[in-house]
């Protein structure tokens, strides 16, 4: 631990009007610009950079995080008011969140999502601030083979979201599994399936596959059912009764089970390099619906579905910076622009930093404060902006929507090559969507399969063919075991 | 009918899994000769999947699939102009294609209001070339 | 239409160029890009390879007033980038930051499907070239190349975890030629790698600057320089080539457009290009990046390093 006088100093240095300003700023525009379907907290990011070139180290890395929670919030808002998550970790939001918008209520929803997510937010970031370097330890003892384990926990968990039929559930997540494996692969870094493209050499971009899949192919859909009635893209039902638009202590207080729950899978995914933010969103969703003693109503507008979902996308974040600070390794591409940004600025990320630069990582610290206070006030006026956005006519909406996923996928994934992989993702997500089978499923599969087979190949490679050696990693198996016992569980209740 | 969908989509998962072993593996994964996982031991894992998973389909429908809500004859022809639309701004560009494209969706949804049309088709890829060109300094495709 | 009228530019260009010939020589100082200058990085957001194109596109915008843009361009470690500089006509204003291996390694692999060749570019010069290190753990029981094959043969494998295949292969040829055999965890990140070390999971691997603070501090030990020269942080740690294994990498971060640009532009902007590399800004961010100095080779000697370089990976693969 520092001294006290640091960590003051830092704070200090946090909390000027300079600094206040441009994570205010951060946070607009992060909020904006995540809320325009293609367009995430990371691409976000990306765009903000070059505008932090001329700026102080501290101002500059505040700006960021501001525009990097301000984008986890606003990314909820597609999803939740037109069903067109931009980005996969939303997705998990969507599945209660349009129900909820789409009854009229698209304020209660909103600001479920905005409550849940700086809760998450918040609470990672106070881990953060306060145990980085024991949870660095546990992070870097946690290796390839518990990370298998972990994976392998994730499907068991998800596997309670396959829906009707579990043979078309498992066709989905082989049909994803197979898209990842386009690319190198994670072991010999040889290509497959790129039939000659250099485009998709290093893999079928996954902004584009999730776009055209989540959010493209159900414009299409509700375009199609358009039947030349001149809807509002949302109806906000003025019942005259307060409570449709807002969320009462009592409703947020009885999702606290959930909340933290999200959270605590949130913290630990993000703390862990490589998972990711669209696995703890939906173990975080599975388990929710797993806990619940009427599951039957998630997926029909349960704030609970929504707290699960946006506890645990936000909760990675700040974690994600557990092992940036402690020893320089980027838990995300989101961090890995903060990394780009730290050196840009002549700071190395790594072990020595807290020692280093104490009092700009305590600035940091206080910045990460700042921007959730902001994100809970911009967000209360933003969501009304976005709400009177989306009840203009379909006609115009989606039309709108379709051009903004176009550049958005195009500044993304590097030009028309990712447009033309959104458009056939689009038209495999219709499809599939009509066959009943779950895009959902898909996705996830596509995210966590490339991870599934990194981690087997280095774990295959460490017990080097002697299968005892797992004895070595009891961590790993008991995450294994915990796995079994999920997937039985689930497939009980299911049965039942 | 519900059964027969499913039944065919089992068979051509099925097909897909053997042109897959037969033909896609051997010829666009190059074969490594060391190391525990090889580049095609996780896609024939999956084409095995694929393929039983299918015959399963086949053998034993799920609960059914209804085909006849889907509107296809209007979801093909908005992809149509999707693809008109991307063609449209590889020639042209986003710049001069953007209009046309947000337009003929617009009157494809039936929308007649001429403020609407107009924001549609005009004030909105004004404001994104504004945003994108002109406030964040990228190109647009 | 847009391409039709930079084609018609081009046209207009190229006969002014033909008709100023005669009259007197245009110097590189008049030259100015007709549009934005874009700077296209090979690989995706957050890397090394990012922060020095980002950097020095703000630094040539600073320093000519030329509106530089850095755009990211992945796939295929820069290769479909480059594919498409090599394949889309020249329109003066493209400039690709690429790093040499993964393009050595594809035309020397697949050169029937590679669409381009070492002659469809003009080259414009280097940012810097990167130090590959063979790391071991602090507590490793050996310290050096001769003592860690002895322990592999002792353990019967070994674990070395790279993020990238011609360090792979490096150590296949060392294998070979020491009579045994590792295993290779094979990563996406040097930051992977040191994660893997530090965690106890492997005790050796390959790094590229990340490692010099563990260095320092004792958590990690130096095993062989895998360049073809000894670090200048180490001069005491031996090379590869030096312990008798004729193998090496040498990885170049370096800039190229395509062959067709006006000769007056590739002269302005290699010129632009090595006034920014030599700058203080872009000095410290790739030092940041990359944990070594910029060393901007030219436009001559960089073609001259891909030359050499081919034939490096041709004795890898064995071809």
């Amino acid at each position: 631990m520092p001294e006290l006088s640091i960590i003051l100093a830092g704070l200090s240095d946090a909390f000027t009007i300079t600094n206040l300003f441009f994570v205010f700023l951060g946070v607009l525009l992060g909020q904006f610009v995540g809320a325009v379907p293609g367009i995430g907290p990371v691409m976000a990011m990306a765009i903000a950079i070059p505008f932090t070139f001329g700026l102080d180290a501290l101002v500059a890395i505040g700006f960021l995080m501001g525009v990097n929670k301000g984008g986890l919030v606003g990314g909820a808002i597609p999803a939740i008011l037109m069903n067109t998550p931009g980005t996969p970790d939303a997705a998990a939001t969507a599945l209660d969140g349009y129900p909820l918008a789409k009854q009229g209520r698209p304020l209660k929803a909103t600001k479920m999502a905005l409550y849940s997510s700086v809760t998450g937010d918040t609470f990672s970031d106070i881990v953060l601030i306060t145990v980085s370097a024991p949870m660095a330890i546990l992070a870097l003892k946690m290796g390839p083979v518990e990370v298998l384990g972990l994976i392998i926990l994730a499907f068991c968990v998800i596997s309670g979201l396959i829906g009707n039929s579990i043979t078309k559930g498992i066709i989905a997540a082989a049909l994803g599994m197979l898209a990842a494996t386009v690319g190198t692969d994670p072991q010999h870094a040889t290509p497959r399936f790129y039939f000659g493209y250099f485009e998709i050499y290093d893999g079928l971009p996954l902004a584009a596959v999730a776009i055209g899949m989540l959010a493209i192919s159900e414009i299409l859909r509700r375009m199609a059912e358009n039947t030349g009635v001149m809807r509002k893209g949302i109806e906000v039902c003025d019942t005259g009764n307060p409570a449709d638009q807002r969320i009462s202590w009592p409703e947020y207080w009885s999702c606290r089970f959930t909340l933290v729950r999200g959270t605590i899978i949130g913290t630990i995914l993000g703390a862990l390099p490589g998972i990711g933010s669209t696995a703890a969103a939906f173990m975080s969703y599975a388990g929710a619906r797993q806990a619940s003693k009427h599951p039957e109503t998630f997926g029909k507008g349960n704030i609970q579905g929504i707290a699960a979902s946006e506890s645990a996308n936000s909760a990675v974040m700040g974690a994600n910076l557990i092992p940036l600070l402690t020893l320089g390794i980027p838990g995300s591409v989101g961090a890995a622009l903060i990394i780009s940004a730290f050196m840009i600025h002549g700071i190395q990320p790594g072990p020595l930093m807290f020692e280093k630069q104490g009092q700009l990582i305590y600035g940091l610290f206080g910045a990460m404060v700042m921007a959730n206070v902001l994100n809970l006030i911009v967000g209360q006026v933003g969501m009304r902006f976005w709400i009177k956005v989306v009840s203009a006519p379909e006609s115009v909406i989606f039309p709108s929507a379709i051009l903004l996923c176009f550049v958005g996928v195009s500044l993304a994934s590097g030009g028309i090559s990712g447009i033309v992989i959104m458009l056939i993702f689009a038209v495999l997500g219709l499809v599939m969507n009509a066959l009943g089978f779950s895009v959902v499923i898909f996705i996830i599969a596509f995210f966590l399969g490339p991870r599934l087979e990194e981690s087997l190949s280095q774990t295959l490679a460490l017990l080097n063919g002697n299968p005892w050696a797992l004895l070595n990693y009891p961590i790993a198996l008991a995450l294994v075991v915990l796995a079994a016992v999920v997937l039985f569980s689930t497939q009980r209740k299911r049965g039942r | 009918m519900k059964n027969a969908i499913d039944r065919l989509s089992g068979l051509f998962f099925v097909l897909f899994a053997l042109a897959l072993w037969l033909y896609l593996i051997p010829t666009q994964i190059e074969t490594v000769d060391y190391g525990a996982i090889r580049p095609k031991t996780l896609p024939q894992i999956l084409a095995v999947i694929l393929g039983l998973f299918g015959a399963l389909l086949m053998i034993k429908p799920a609960d059914g699939t209804d085909l006849s809500q889907v509107p296809w004859a209007k979801t093909i022809m908005i992809i149509a102009v999707l693809v008109a639309g991307l063609w449209l701004v590889v020639e042209l560009g986003f710049v001069y294609s953007a209009t046309p494209l947000a337009l003929t969706l617009i009157f494809l949804m039936g929308e007649r209001r001429p403020l609407w049309i107009s924001i549609g088709g005009f004030v909105i890829p004004a404001l994104i070339w504004y945003a994108v060109t002109i406030l964040l300094e990228r190109p647009l495709p | 239409m847009i391409q039709k009228r930079k084609f018609f530019k081009t046209i207009a260009g190229a006969l002014a160029g033909i008709a100023m010939f005669g009259a007197a020589p245009v110097l590189a100082e008049d030259w100015k890009p007709s549009g934005p200058l874009v700077i296209e990085i090979g690989f995706g957001a957050g890397g090394s390879t990012d922060v020095i194109g980002r950097i020095v596109a703000n630094t040539i915008k600073e320093q000519t007033g030329w509106n530089v843009i850095a755009e990211n361009k992945p796939g295929g470690g820069g290769m479909a980038m480059f594919t498409a500089i090599a394949n889309k006509p020249a329109d003066n204003l493209t400039v690709g930051l690429g790093v040499n291996m993964p393009v050595m390694i594809n035309l020397v692999n697949r050169p029937d499907e590679v669409k381009f060749n070492l002659d469809s570019f003009a080259y414009l010069g280097t940012a810097a070239g990167a130090q590959v290190a063979l790391v071991a753990r602090g507590d490793a029981p050996f310290d050096d190349l001769e003592g860690m094959i002895a322990y592999t043969k002792a353990q019967g494998g070994l674990a070395i975890a790279s993020d990238a295949k011609p360090q792979v292969l490096t150590m296949q040829q060392v294998a070979a030629q020491a009579g045994t055999e590792f295993q290779f965890l094979s990563t996406k990140s040097s930051a992977e790698i040191i994660k893997l070390l530090l965690g106890g999971q492997a005790l050796v691997g390959f790094a590229t600057g990340t490692h010099l603070e563990y260095l320092e501090s004792g958590e990690l030990k130096m095993i062989a320089s895998a360049n073809r020269t000894r670090h200048g942080y180490a001069p005491d740690t031996p090379t590869l080539i030096d312990e008798g294994y004729d193998v090496y990498v040498d990885p170049w971060f370096y800039f190229a457009m395509s062959a067709d640009t006006d000769p007056e532009a590739q002269t302005a902007i290699a010129a632009a290009l090595a006034k920014a590399l030599a700058t203080d800004d872009v000095k410290s961010a790739v030092r940041n990046a990359l944990s070594v100095e910029v060393v901007n080779l030219g436009p001559e000697p960089t073609k001259q390093m891909l030359v050499d370089g081919i034939e490096n990976v041709k004795i890898l693969f064995g071809k």
